[in-house]
This record gives structure tokens, sequence and C-alpha cells, in this order.
């Protein structure tokens, strides 16, 4: 490979990139727009408050007295229900009252009961929540009994640290910026087969490993710096390093995204329709994000959950380079894998 | 004088279809070869072979010396190539074409000005290649395939869908090149520019090279020599007469058409290159 024919070939793509109205307005759009959708969302968090109740014993008295106080309550038949409905965030806690409460009170132990709650649910609502378990049991049974609450956190322990869903979009953003730039990509590859102009370049000194590279440079820059700017926006320097690893790898992913809707797509039609599929298909992992508990771990099989949870991570919960690299050699594999296919199907194609 | 393209046996096969079947030819420097064929004769798949988008089947094909099959990349940066197809960055300017091609060769001090003035299309440089003609856009072609002053030419169906003008002078421009010292390699199924530019012929049918040789040869071998006599028919109108020269008839045959017709003119006309592919292969050209 040399350094001034990959660089003419990519200044090449680049110009045909933004020589695309549709492709430039689409890259600078997403980026204010999104930017605005940033910072027109709430700063803070506001859930409904409710309790999910697992017990064998009767608690409709506790029940009623508890719904009084405009706090909505949902019995579950198990404790894992309650695990489910507490982790999907349907209800703010969840309380696993024994059935041998009233025995065990007569005899003067002490009794536990468990509060399951959110990872990110904030110390006053947690302290409430204790408090309203100490009141229903009061209700049920007409006295107080030697409770003792033992915290079950669902998910990462980040008490007080409740996500404003602004933040919690900010990974959703990212995402949607740099696949939406799979479209370009791809585009510019099944029109440069389309149009033949890739014969031309194969006749100069120019190899086919030149060709890819510098598509691979375009695919960068299109995706690459357009999130950067996002994040210096949005999240500023916050866990930098790490997120920067993530920008990289993640556009190498939707690059070699793009070169494989590229490699199968007739012209720039074909290229637009099979990149709005992949588009679909890659989205899902990110409702996880937007409804943490809304899908269940079939969803890994979407190698674009990798980037999309490793960003939330990265993000909003400060995670390390130790818990993130399994996601980046995961987005790394998924690359190459994809990167391998297009090659062979677009050396099969011009050759 | 040295060979400059030397094919071997070149074969080549799409399925169970014999594209090109066992060609072999040698074109020395500084000639023009025409290879001359009706569509689907195989002349393509030749060009495709020799300027390394197709790898032959079997055979094997040097240009300047060099290996097609592991030498391609040292003969890319010698050649110059020109397709059937216009394949320019239509949305890039003229001259951002010729630039990107110039720096791809790594051309120094590339005038793309003075090129564009030798194709005719002075004043089109800052012109998105979309807004040309096909004309032009034929002409930037050929200015791209000449950015690294290539040693050889390989052109494909240079002129084909042009109009008269814009075909003549880009023969022109390849003539400059043959003078400059190039080698050329022109597919065509246009007898005239066969004869007109090509030193050598070569006739090219159902994948194989049924003749090779120069126009004059080719005519002096297969075709056949005549008199083109117009007459006045009895309603005053021109009919035409054949007679065909090299015959112990011929004299004979003139001397009657003079006694017994008013005749207005007489020509002598030698065969075309496309007479002699049909005497050849019993097909036309435009087939």
């Amino acid at each position: 490979m040399k350094a001034k024919v990959i660089k003419a070939l990519a200044k090449k793509d680049i110009n045909l990139f933004f020589k695309n109205k549709f492709f430039a307005m689409i890259t600078v759009l997403g980026l204010l727009v999104y930017i605005v959708f940033y910072f027109i969302m709430p700063k803070t968090a506001n859930e409904k408050l409710g309790i999910g109740i697992y017990s064998n014993i009767d608690l409709t008295r506790a029940v009623e007295l508890v719904k009084r106080t405009d706090t909505e309550v949902i019995l579950t038949k198990s404790g894992e229900d309650l695990e489910n409905i507490v982790a999907k965030k349907e209800v703010m806690a969840g309380f696993v009252i024994p059935s041998d409460i009233v025995d065990r009170a007569k005899k003067g132990e002490t009794i536990s009961i468990e509060l399951y709650t959110p990872y990110d649910i904030e110390p006053e609502l947690k302290d409430a929540m204790e408090y309203i378990g100490k009141e229903l049991i009061y209700a049920e049974f007409g006295y107080g009994l030697n409770i003792e609450s033992k915290n079950i956190i669902l998910g990462k322990d980040l008490v007080g640290k409740q996500i404003p869903i602004r933040d919690r979009m900010v990974p959703v953003f990212i995402f949607l910026l740099i696949i939406t730039e799979t479209l370009g990509l791809a585009s510019v590859i099944a029109d440069e087969v389309e149009r033949k102009t890739i014969y031309s370049i194969l006749v100069t000194p120019a190899t086919i490993p030149d060709i890819f590279v510098s598509k691979g440079i375009m695919g960068l820059v299109t995706t690459f710096i357009p999130a950067f700017l996002f994040v210096l926006v949005t999240v500023g320097f916050k866990n930098f390093g790490n997120l920067l690893l993530l920008l990289l790898f993640g556009s190498i992913f939707v690059i070699s995204i793009g070169f494989f809707i590229g490699s199968i797509s007739k012209d720039m039609m074909s290229a637009i329709a099979w990149g709005v599929l992949f588009f679909i298909i890659l989205f899902v992992p990110s409702m996880n994000v937007i409804a943490p508990g809304s899908l269940t771990e079939w969803v890994r099989i979407i190698p674009s959950s990798f980037l999309v949870d490793s960003l939330h991570g990265v993000i909003n919960f400060g995670d390390s380079f130790k818990e993130i690299y399994k996601f980046l050699l995961a987005l790394f594999g998924s690359a190459a894998i994809f990167f391998g296919v297009s090659t062979v199907i677009l050396r099969r194609r011009f050759q | 004088m040295e060979n400059v393209i030397i094919a071997s046996n070149l074969t080549y096969k799409y399925g169970d279809l014999v594209a090109v079947d066992h060609i072999s030819f040698e074109v020395k420097k500084g000639e023009i070869i025409g290879f001359l064929g009706p569509n689907g004769a195989g002349k393509t798949t030749t060009f495709n072979m020799l300027v390394g988008l197709l790898k032959p089947m079997e055979g094997s094909a040097k240009i300047l010396g060099m290996d097609v099959l592991t030498e391609i990349k040292q003969i890319h940066k010698r050649i110059g190539v020109c397709f059937e197809y216009t394949n320019l960055y239509e949305e890039i300017s003229v001259l951002d074409n010729l630039k990107l091609f110039a720096e791809l060769f790594g051309v120094k001090d590339f005038d793309a000005y003075k090129l564009l003035k030798r194709v005719g299309l002075q004043g089109k440089e800052k012109e998105p290649v979309l807004t040309l003609s096909k004309g032009m856009k034929q002409r930037v072609m050929i200015a791209r395939a000449l950015v690294n002053t290539p040693d050889v030419l390989f052109l494909d169906e240079l002129t084909s869908g042009l109009d008269p003008v814009s075909s003549e002078e880009i023969r022109s421009v390849i003539l400059e090149e043959k003078e400059r010292g190039a080698t050329i390699f022109l597919t065509t199924h246009d007898m005239y520019e066969a004869d007109k530019l090509s030193d050598k012929v070569a006739f090219i049918n159902q994948g194989r090279i049924v003749a090779f040789d120069t126009p004059h040869n080719l005519k002096l071998k297969f075709g056949k020599r005549k008199v083109k006599v117009l007459v006045k028919g009895k309603d005053e109108s021109l009919l035409e007469r054949e007679v065909a020269l090299d015959n112990e008839e011929t004299p004979r045959k003139i001397f009657d058409l003079f006694q017994s017709e008013t005749v207005v003119t007489v020509h002598s006309e030698e065969a075309t290159l496309e007479d002699i592919f049909i005497e050849i292969t019993g097909r036309r050209l435009a087939e």
C-alpha cells in the first residue's frame, strides 16, 4: 500500500461523499438535531411511584392502605416475577414478605424482609421504600414488628446516580449518528462498482487493499468525526480515553457494515434499502438502553449491542477499560467478519 | 524492433462459452494493432486480460517484458487504458478527475490544462463531468488514459457512438501518440477506424484470430479489386455496374460496357476490411 495513492483515493471518496447533498445533509443535520435533542430533554429523572410485593400470606388490608396513598401496588406470584418488574422499573421497589412472619414475630425474633431496588434508585427513595415496607407490615398486623430490611440491588449498584433521560439517550444518539453513515459509505461503494469507475482505478498502480483502506478512511471521517464532536458537546472529557476507544471501534464496526451493504448492493437505491433494513436490526439493542429490561439476552446476537451497551456503561456508569475490553474485542471481531465477507463478495464482483 | 505486447495461447471461458480461444500475437514498439471483430467476438475479453482485469485461464501475456499475471502493478505504471464504457467520476470536475489519476500515477508537475487543450477541452476544466456531452466525456477518457504519458495505450471501442467530428479528433490524438512512440492496442468493430489507424489488424471471430497482418497485405491477400461503373438507364436513372479486376475477361467486359451503355463515371475500388472479414468469416462486423 502506498500512502500517496491512499491519500488521493480517500480525498476523492470524501469529495464524492459530500458532493451527494443527501448524505452531506444527513451527516450535518444528524449531528445538530441530536445535540438539540440532548439539550431539550429533561436533566432529571422522574420515576413512577409503585411497589411490588411477593408473599404467601394475605396482605389485603395493607395493600388497600398503601393504595390510598396513590402508590401503585403489584402483587407477584413469585420472587422472580418481583425481580423482573423491579428490574424493568415497572415499580420503584419490591418487597418479599416471608410466610412465617407472624410465627417469628410471636417468638420475638427479628424479621428480615427483602427489599429489591433498581441499581439507580436515589438514596432518599430507597429510605422511603424501607419506611413504606415497615408501614405495610404495621397496617396488616396492627402492631410494629422488629423488622430488618435486607436490600437487594438489581443490576449495578449506583445508588444516588439516577440517570437523566438525556444522558441515557447519549449512547443511542451516538449510535444513530454513526449508523446513519453506513448509507453513504455503502452507496459510494455500490456506485463505484455499478458505474465501473473501480476498473479505472484498478488499471493504475492502486491495488484493491489501497481502495479498501481509502474507503475505510472516508468511513472514519464520516462516522468518527461527527460522533466525536457530539461527545465533546454533550459528555465532555468524562472517561474520555475509553470513550474515544469505543468511538473508534464503533466506527470501524459501522464501516464494516457499510462495506458489507455496499458489496451486496447493485446501486445507490438498493444500498439505501439494505441500509434501512440493517439500521432497523442494529437499532434493536438500543431499546435496552432507552428502556432497561425491555429486551432479553437474545439481543446479544446483534453485534451493535456491544457498542450501545459499552457506550452506556462508559458514559453513564464510568465503566473502565477492564469492563469494556470484551466489548471492544467483540466489535473488532464482528467488524473483521463483515470486512472479510465484503472483501470476498467485492473481489468476486469486479474480477 | 522489440515486441511490446506478446500474447501466447490466451484463453478465457465464461462457463462453457469459450470467449477467447488460444490466441497468440505480438505487437512491436510504436505499432498500432487493431483488434477487429463483431460484438461478442472476444475483443473486450482479450483487452481485459491484457490490462489485468481478467486472469487468463490458459496461456500468458507479456507487456513491456513483464508478465500480466505476476507483474501487473508494474505494468499499470506504464500503460494507459480507455474503456468502452464511460467510467469517469461524474460528480467531480474534469480537472479533479485528471488530477486524481495523476496522483495515483505519481506524475510530478502534471499539467492538466495542456492535456485538456490537446483533446479539445480547454475551458471545460472546472465543469463537472456529468454536464458534458458524450463526445466530451470520451475526450476526458482519452485524456485520463494519457495522464502518465504511457508507453502502451489500450483503447476499447474508442469512438463507439461518437459523431464523426469527435471521432476524427480523437483519432488524430491517437496518431499523435503513435508519433510519440507509444504502442497502441485498439479494439473496434469499425473497419474504417481499424483501416485508418492500424499498422496491423487482427480479425477476431468466435474467440480466435482468423487473420493477422497489415491492412494492405490483407487486402492484397483476400480482397478482390473491382471497377465500379455508373451508367444511365432508359429513364435517365443511374445504374451501378461492377467489373472485377485482375481477370482475363476484365478488358472485354469494360469495353462492352462502353459499347452498350452510356457510362457516366468509372471508379476503381479496392476491398474494404469489412469485405475481407466477410470473405474470411462469413459474418458482418456489425452483427
